[in-house]
């Protein structure tokens, strides 16, 4: 073949818009996906929000489409199981399906965690997350003059779209953080409180407790965890490792003193936990072993308490359940380690033998019968839960 | 057939401009376009390397430079990525192409000043390109960032150098057209109607499609600004600096012809190899899994007309820096496109699709392959278009070495790492954080070998400055003395 200028360059159009044809005209042409059963229309805020998620290179780090093999997605645990459709991109401009996963996927990141977390990881990820590499955004905020920051309109919309991600179902997730923020709103201001009363039938539990915190997480926690007793004995080797999980995962929030006032503190709202009041962790009503395993495991919806359950094991979690009844006795502060001597024992107060006698429904007889107080008993009859979501 | 090994003129100029020389008369000088384009793809190279190296440590010490906009990983690494690609290689590969047409055409360039014009409008847009990506100003799509009035304009240069080009070849006194020459064609043909449909540039501002479609039309323009190109431009140089250098004919016609049109045909169809798990059409990964493998024809012609064409040669990487450079850019070339293939195959897709696998893969081919011959091209054009040596051929061997042993580094510990975190996603329940963790120490290497490749990119600005303004005047063409001044 004899090759000119323009046999060449003729020759080369040909070949590759032949092609062209085919794997980029024909998908245009017949490839018309429905929008999916999740996908909606964006708001104008969250449209802006979505902008500055691209302005900002968010998916140069982080994907937008769970495959095949992501059905367990780490970091998303509330989209296990769906599969990402072509209808879910319906109306997007630009799909930033995202090519590296540097962090989790979010295309089912909406409602995972609330918006006080997202304002705190967004002015720096490592306040809430140690071990995360993501850059801080705390340019999007602006320092007002006594030093306080305000978010600006820009962070804002992209918390929306944030929220939003997963659509329709985001939307429920989002919905679901916002009113179990409003529980434990209603129960910081107002207590007594006749909703958490009312969800398990108690009178004020909490009352004769500092921490009116407290009345709202045990209404969370699944009745079987209240009084499970701890499976790992605490010994020094639980302790050192309770207190190094601790010190890489939770300072963010919980503070290097174990005061709930760690750098995210001021964005927090509700606050992060206080574990420094020995007769709070001694008897407290929502310090219980079994309720702190499950805090951690799950973590707390409507809070920034975010579960754990797919970064450490079962023993992890023990062992720094251990480690945080340490902490009112120096077990954080003090450098040599945290120590059996600094190790408190809980046991139930007086207020939750009484919560324990809870009306429970046998489902054998249909009967209701008063169930047995006592870690002892309920353990006999609630074996430990050593389970992983997911 | 225009022979690469034809005469050379010693030329006059100086380098960089003479004393008294008014800027329009320097820019009509022969070459000097061609050594403008090489001048301005040597600083890129260095700024943007570095921008790369301070992406890399954000995955060590994310806080380092935390709060700085400009500098936040999202949008740094998008200046680090078109600064690469759009101001390095493209403008390298720029200078190289008027510089190796003008030798096949055996005339002069068709206009001088309109390639040292299109030169400096390239470089204001290279400014305006990195200023606004820093800003935030970006369509979000990889790759093709640049907003919509860059994309015109980029166009706009693109189709000056594709007109000087072709009327330079229009022009040509050599009737045969060398196996260089159909390259370059081919990448001035394909290199603009692919930029302007993957950027969807008649969509103004978006540049992109709504719906998944744009994912399709994205990674079929991100990967074919690779194929049809960078591998097209790196073919057509490394087809003209290796018989130059080693002064032997290419082996085989036959062999090019087969790489150059199996070239444009199976690399049109592979974008979707990047969607293999997306809800994406069936047919389309098909498509793209199959023209991977069939990948290996074009890559294997090419690499047996390479290496046959040293065979007999290969004691000359010993006296010349540039066929160094070429030649291990070509090796570094033929392992990308080992990988690219198994890469696109569902199976080890499932693997490695996500990871910093892929970052060093994407390495192999644009800083292993391409840069490296194109760096070789560097120290070939400015040495011989100017008649002088290269300064100091000492630090050209050491850029030399630093950039393979910090290359090798680099591309084993983010290989190590992507199989780490894939195996991590595939049979374990943890967190991305907890397999980030996992892959900690890579990263550090990375970013350690990383550093020993950017110092490269600042030692070439050195010597290719002190070669045009200090370098030892040639005085002959031929003999030992001129072959380490680039292969006279």
């Amino acid at each position: 073949m004899r090759m000119t200028l323009g046999s060449t360059a003729v020759g080369a159009a040909i070949v590759v818009f032949s092609v062209i044809f085919v794997v980029v005209a024909m998908p245009v042409l017949v490839f018309h996906p429905r929008p999916s059963d999740i996908a909606e229309p964006y708001t104008a805020a969250q449209l802006h929000g979505r902008y500055v998620y691209m302005q900002n290179g968010c998916f140069y780090c982080h994907s937008q489409f769970i495959r095949p093999q992501d059905w367990n997605q780490p970091g998303v645990e509330d989209s296990n199981g769906r599969v990402a459709q072509a209808g879910d991109y319906a109306y997007q401009q630009t799909a930033m399906l995202g090519q590296h996963r540097n962090g989790p996927d979010l295309s089912e990141e909406g409602g995972v965690h609330p918006d006080d977390w997202h304002l705190a990881h967004f002015y720096n990820p490592r306040f809430v997350n140690p071990k995360s590499i993501m850059p801080e955004f705390s340019y999007l905020w602006t320092t007002n003059s006594d030093g306080s920051v305000t978010p600006t309109t820009d962070l804002l919309d992209l918390i929306a779209y944030v929220q939003n991600l997963g659509g329709k179902l985001g939307d429920e997730r989002y919905a679901e953080q916002l009113s179990q923020k409003q529980l434990f709103a209603n129960a910081i201001l107002a207590p007594p409180n006749p909703q958490i009363q009312a969800l398990y039938g108690v009178k004020d539990p909490g009352a004769q407790l500092g921490d009116t915190n407290q009345k709202a997480l045990i209404s969370v926690v699944p009745q079987k965890f209240w009084d499970l007793l701890d499976p790992v004995p605490a010994d020094d080797r639980s302790l050192i490792d309770g207190k190094t999980i601790f010190v890489t995962n939770c300072i963010g929030c919980h503070g290097v003193k174990g005061n709930g006032q760690g750098p995210a503190d001021q964005f927090l709202n509700p606050y992060a936990y206080n574990f420094t009041d020995a007769n709070n962790m001694a008897h407290g009503l929502s310090t219980s072993p079994g309720s702190l395993y499950e805090h951690i495991l799950y973590g707390i919806k409507g809070t920034a308490m975010q579960p754990f359950g797919q970064d450490l094991t079962v023993q992890n979690i023990w062992d720094v359940v251990n480690f945080l009844y340490t902490i009112p006795n120096g077990g954080l502060t003090d450098p040599s380690g945290p120590h059996m001597t600094q190790y408190i024992q809980w046991s139930p107060s007086a207020e939750l033998e009484d919560l324990l006698k809870v009306p429970q429904v046998s489902p054998a007889s249909g009967t209701t019968s008063v169930a047995t107080p006592g870690p002892s008993a309920y353990r006999e009859n609630n074996p430990i839960p050593i389970v992983v979501r997911g | 057939m225009a022979s690469p090994t034809g005469s050379i003129a010693l030329p006059q100029a100086t380098g960089l401009r003479a004393r008294g020389q008014s800027l329009w008369d320097a820019w009509s000088v022969p070459h000097s376009a061609a050594r403008n384009f090489i001048y301005s793809a040597t600083f890129w190279v260095a700024l943007t390397d570095t921008m790369g190296l301070v992406t890399s440590t954000e995955f060590v010490d994310p806080d380092l430079f935390g709060g700085i906009p400009w500098m936040e990983f999202g949008r740094m690494r998008s200046m680090h990525v078109n600064g690469v690609a759009f101001l390095w290689l493209s403008m390298g590969y720029a200078g190289a192409f008027f510089y190796i047409i003008s030798k096949l055409s055996g005339r002069p360039l068709y206009s001088e000043r309109l390639g040292n014009i299109t030169m400096l409008l390239w470089n204001i847009w290279g400014v305006a390109l990195i200023l606004t990506l820093g800003a935030g100003l970006t369509q979000g799509r990889e790759y093709a960032e640049a907003i919509w009035p860059l994309d015109i304009m980029f166009l706009v240069i693109l189709g000056l150098i594709a007109f000087n080009i072709f009327m330079t070849l229009a022009s040509r006194v050599e009737p045969r057209l060398y196996v260089s020459a159909w390259y370059i064609i081919g990448a001035m043909v394909w290199f603009p109607n692919v930029y302007a449909i993957g950027n969807v540039v008649w969509n103004p501002p978006y540049g992109s499609l709504q719906g998944i479609n744009d994912a399709t039309w994205n990674w079929f323009y991100g990967h074919n600004i690779l194929g049809l190109w960078f591998t097209t431009g790196g073919v057509a140089i490394a087809y003209y600096m290796i018989p130059a250098i080693t002064r032997t004919p290419v082996y085989s016609h036959l062999l090019s012809m087969v790489g150059f049109w199996t070239l444009g045909l199976f690399y049109t169809m592979v974008g979707q190899h990047h969607l293999l798990q997306t809800p994406t059409p069936g047919w389309l990964k098909t498509v793209a899994t199959l023209g991977s493998i069939s990948l290996f024809v074009p890559v294997l012609t090419f690499i047996t007309n390479i290496f046959m064409t040293m065979r007999g040669n290969w004691q000359k990487i010993y006296e010349s820096v540039p066929l160094k450079f070429v030649v291990t850019g070509v090796i570094f070339y033929l392992i990308t496109c080992i990988q690219g293939p198994f890469q696109a195959t569902q199976g080890f897709n499932r693997l490695i699709h996500f990871t910093q696998w892929i970052i060093g893969h994407a390495h192999l081919a644009l800083l292993g392959a391409f840069t490296f011959i194109l760096m070789g091209a560097c120290y070939y054009i400015i040495p011989v278009t100017l008649g002088r040596r290269i300064y100091s051929i000492k630090l050209a061997e050491a850029q030399f070495w630093l950039m393979t042993l910090g290359f090798l580094g680099f591309f084993i510990s983010l290989q190590i790492a992507g199989l780490i975190q894939g195996a991590c996603w595939m049979t374990t329940n943890h967190s991305v954080y907890w397999c980030l963790t996992a892959i900690r120490p890579y990263l550090i290497a990375r970013s350690v070998s990383g550093a020993l490749m950017v110092s490269g990119g600042w030692i070439q600005i050195y010597n290719l400055y002190k070669t045009a303004t200090a370098g030892q005047y040639i005085s002959s063409v031929s003999g030992p003395a001129a072959a380490d001044a680039g292969g006279l």
